[in-house]
């Protein structure tokens, strides 16, 4: 089992030591930063702090060192979310601070996004997001927007009030395999039904994995309303997301 | 302004039905003094005209779901023939109802339909007692799983009972026939996403690809 | 806290002492939050989203609350709309089953600088309703029941009129800037909760959301606990402040603050709560919405009644505005069980 004094970076050190709890989280985190070089972990850890100078200047540093887009983004950027999505998930930090980490992230693939397109290399997968109709909140989307990004999904961000047929359509224009439907309000939770059924009617339903969440939703309404899964929380949302792309690869 | 009623238990309301000035339309549930389970549909609006509103979400409820109306036509009560209270079924039936345009003429829905996911017919045959056996043709491969999962959606969505130790054949446990609730359930039962999730979890899954280990 | 020797009391005065902790003849059933529904809506033909723009249709409806569900209390400013709309938020007023909203993707401001309550603040047609309503429900019902009023706190207008994100990364990024705007968005919390007793109310919700599912406890303490002690002495009616969701670790500063009551979500245990704030403030609470009342039965909602009783919660309601589709039958189980516990003690 690797050791926490393999790692080279203080920070990382400690944010492992104090926020990560659970054993197979500090096995995982242990043995992936054990083995990324120090600038990566530099990078995961001004992420972490939520310092987007520091991740913008580190991601050029790298790029201009030739180390490559792709490990950037796996072993500096999204490294960091992981713990920041630990962190979040374990109450040590709140919305503003996954806020600014985020922000952090998007500095930093502001250079490896191109890179990477131009490469061909794949995301994960693409995902289709948004609040469904009648309902304005984005919060809880848009966190669960920030980990998938964090953890190597492509995004298509609806925004919110969004009806069956702009799901449909972003579905099939950019041949998503995954949706994901958020819902604060119980008036608006139906609706996530009623896109489902809309799904069903166009003959799509059986092309994209649906997953929904939100402050109302559980996994009886999910079950209830037809979709393949219900996430309870920004963490949970990756999950189940990963969990379908292993369902399909 | 009307009042408060009591009249058994809301299983289910529609918030605004569409074809009637946006009404809300309740279906309530109550235990009878023989035991056996009434419906009654109701709505709090007191427009003119919500009257014959309610009369045509019954008849749809009688044609669609094959329920029986009972008591007079202030009532606006339905009942299944064999008395039992099927309340996961009524409720997917009354919403069935309201969907339809007010007015149209109502005809029950026939137990088989293409499955356009495996592009095979799916019969589901009655064998009386309220058993079913759901069927299909085409090939193979596939097809018993997906057979499987259709049965199961029965059981998920009208509460029935996989007969005997079987996969395909499912029975209502009040031992009566609800033909006209398997044909309207049947779209439905294609789509139960719960079995579709376990059977596609039995048939195993492939390893989880980052973009790292992408060639 | 009931009270064998209390004379038999009328809702208003039960309400009032409740917030005063102050001996009742049984537990008030109250609601801070809104308790229409749309079955409510098709009883007294008063449907949203009018029935949150039109005087008589707001207090018509809200008064359902009283003359059907038997609850001591009447608040007919069912959403949180108000003061945003007359700041000049855009806003989205749905239909009779959905909530009106602010556009919180379309903020009105960005900086401190662009915060301005505008001179007709008050007499804006939302603000002005929500005043006429108070107004015709007083009319009515004199001192039979109590009218409560709300006026939104300066957390929630930042959330609405800088946007949820950014007047959030605001809070991290400057919190020198964060506090000036919070200074100068209370103005119209202030004047509004006092208009609104002008109006005749004889109490406020003040929700304001800095609630655990998105913000530290340690914020609560650093931004508003000085502010809503100040709103204690600035608008002289008890006030009852609401935030959702997780506050157990942020309860004893509100218990703190002098605020007559809070109104605590169901993601808090009862008997927590109440050991936490310990007698500094009322609570009131706590039954689920999304789980109890709208989708579980009359069963279920009478034993949160009681856990709240058994508790010795002050007053008992719903956590948070009722979903618009919960049962009446339901929401009728809440005064009931507060009664059937009261005649088994």
């Amino acid at each position: 089992m690797a050791d926490l004094k393999n790692i080279a970076n203080e920070i990382i050190r400690r944010e492992i030591e104090e926020y990560v709890e659970r054993p197979d989280e500090i096995e995982r985190n242990v043995e992936l930063f054990s083995r990324t070089r120090p600038l990566m972990q530099e990078i995961a850890a001004a992420l972490i702090e939520g310092n987007d100078g520091a991740v913008d200047q580190l991601t050029k540093k790298a790029l201009d060192q030739d180390i490559d887009a792709l490990e950037i983004m796996d072993d500096g950027l999204i490294a960091g979310m992981g713990i920041v999505g630990i962190k979040f998930r374990d109450n040590f930090i709140f919305v503003p601070e996954v806020l600014a980490c985020a922000r952090a992230m998007k500095a930093g693939m502001t250079y490896i996004e191109p890179i990477l397109s131009a490469s061909g290399v794949e995301p994960l997968a693409t995902v289709v997001m948004g609040t469904v109709k009648g309902d304005l909140h984005d919060i809880g989307k848009n966190l669960c927007i920030m980990m998938l990004r964090g953890s190597g999904f492509n995004v298509v961000d609806l925004g919110v009030d969004t009806s069956d047929d702009e799901f449909i359509d972003a579905v099939e224009e950019h041949k998503a395999p995954i949706l994901g439907m958020s819902a604060l309000l119980t008036t608006t939770m139906p609706n996530m039904g009623k896109t489902i059924e809309a799904f069903i009617d166009a003959d799509l339903r059986e092309d994209v994995k649906i997953m929904v969440g939100g402050a109302p939703v559980t996994q009886e309404f999910a079950d209830d309303m037809g979709a393949d899964a219900y996430g309870k929380d920004a963490l949970d949302c990756v999950a189940v997301a990963k969990g379908f792309v292993s369902v399909q690869a | 302004m009307t009042h408060l009623v009591d009249i058994g238990l809301r299983i289910e309301l529609v918030s605004m039905y569409p074809y009637f000035h946006d009404i809300s339309i309740s279906l309530y549930e109550r235990q009878v003094e023989e035991g056996d389970f009434e419906f009654q549909v109701h709505s709090y609006a007191g427009l003119e005209g919500v009257d014959k509103t309610l009369d045509y979400v019954i008849s749809a409820m009688v044609v669609l779901g094959g329920m029986i109306r009972v008591g007079g036509p202030e009532e606006k009560t339905v009942r299944f023939c064999c008395g039992s209270r099927h309340r996961k079924a009524c409720r997917r039936i009354f919403l069935e109802a309201c969907k339809i345009t007010l007015g149209t003429d109502l005809n029950p829905i026939g137990p088989s339909i293409l499955d356009k996911k495996t592009e095979r017919n799916i019969i589901v045959e009655s064998l009386g007692n309220g058993g079913y056996r759901v069927s299909a043709d085409g090939e193979d491969d596939g097809r018993d799983r997906r057979i499987s999962a259709i049965a199961g959606g029965f059981v998920k969505l009208a509460e029935m009972d996989y007969m005997d130790g079987s996969d395909d054949a499912v029975a209502f446990d009040c031992n009566s026939d609800h033909t006209p609730l398997v044909g309207l359930l049947l779209k439905r039962a294609l789509n139960v996403r719960a079995v579709i999730r376990e059977e596609d979890d039995l048939a195993g899954r492939g390893m989880l690809a980052a973009p790292s280990a992408q060639k | 806290m009931e009270n064998m020797q209390v004379q038999p009391m009328t809702s208003r005065e039960r309400v009032l002492a409740g917030l005063r902790r102050q001996p009742v003849d049984r537990t008030p059933v109250c609601n801070p939050t809104s308790v229409a529904t749309v079955e409510l809506m098709d009883l007294v033909d008063a449907h949203f989203p009018q029935a949150n723009r039109d005087p008589e249709m707001m207090a018509r409806l809200a008064a359902t609350g009283y003359t059907e569900l038997g609850f001591d209390s009447i608040m007919p400013v069912f959403s949180i709309i108000q003061e945003s709309s007359a700041l000049g938020c855009a806003m989205q007023w749905e239909q009779k089953d959905n909530w009106p909203t602010v556009r919180m993707r379309e903020p009105i401001w960005r900086d401190v600088e662009d915060i301005k309550i505008p001179d007709d603040f008050l007499t804006h047609p939302d603000t002005a309703c929500v005043l006429e309503a108070i107004k015709l429900l007083k009319k009515e019902f004199g001192d039979e029941v109590a009218i409560i009023g709300k006026t939104m706190g300066p957390w929630t207008l930042g959330y609405h009129c800088f946007g949820v994100e950014p007047f959030l990364l605001m809070s991290l990024d400057d919190p020198g800037k964060t506090k000036l705007a919070l200074e100068r968005m209370k103005d119209a919390t202030i004047k509004f909760g006092v208009a609104q007793i002008e109006a005749g109310a004889d109490a406020l919700t003040l929700p304001d959301h800095a609630t655990g599912d998105l913000v530290s406890g340690e914020y609560y303490d650093r931004y508003l606990k000085d502010m809503h002690a100040e709103f204690v002495d600035l608008i002289p009616c008890p006030l009852i402040l609401h935030i959702c969701g997780r506050t157990v670790d942020r309860m004893n500063s509100i218990a703190e603050t002098g605020m007559a009551a809070f109104h605590f979500d169901s993601k808090n245990k009862p008997q927590e709560s109440m050991d936490i704030v310990r007698q500094r403030i009322s609570l009131i609470g706590n039954i689920n919405n999304p789980e109890t009342l709208y989708a579980k039965e009359p069963d279920a909602v009478h034993a949160e009644v009681c856990a709240n009783l058994d508790a010795g919660v002050h007053m008992v309601g719903p956590e948070c505005a009722i979903p618009l589709q919960t049962s009446i039958q339901n929401l009728l189980a809440i005064p009931r069980a507060v009664r059937e516990w009261h005649a088994a003690q």
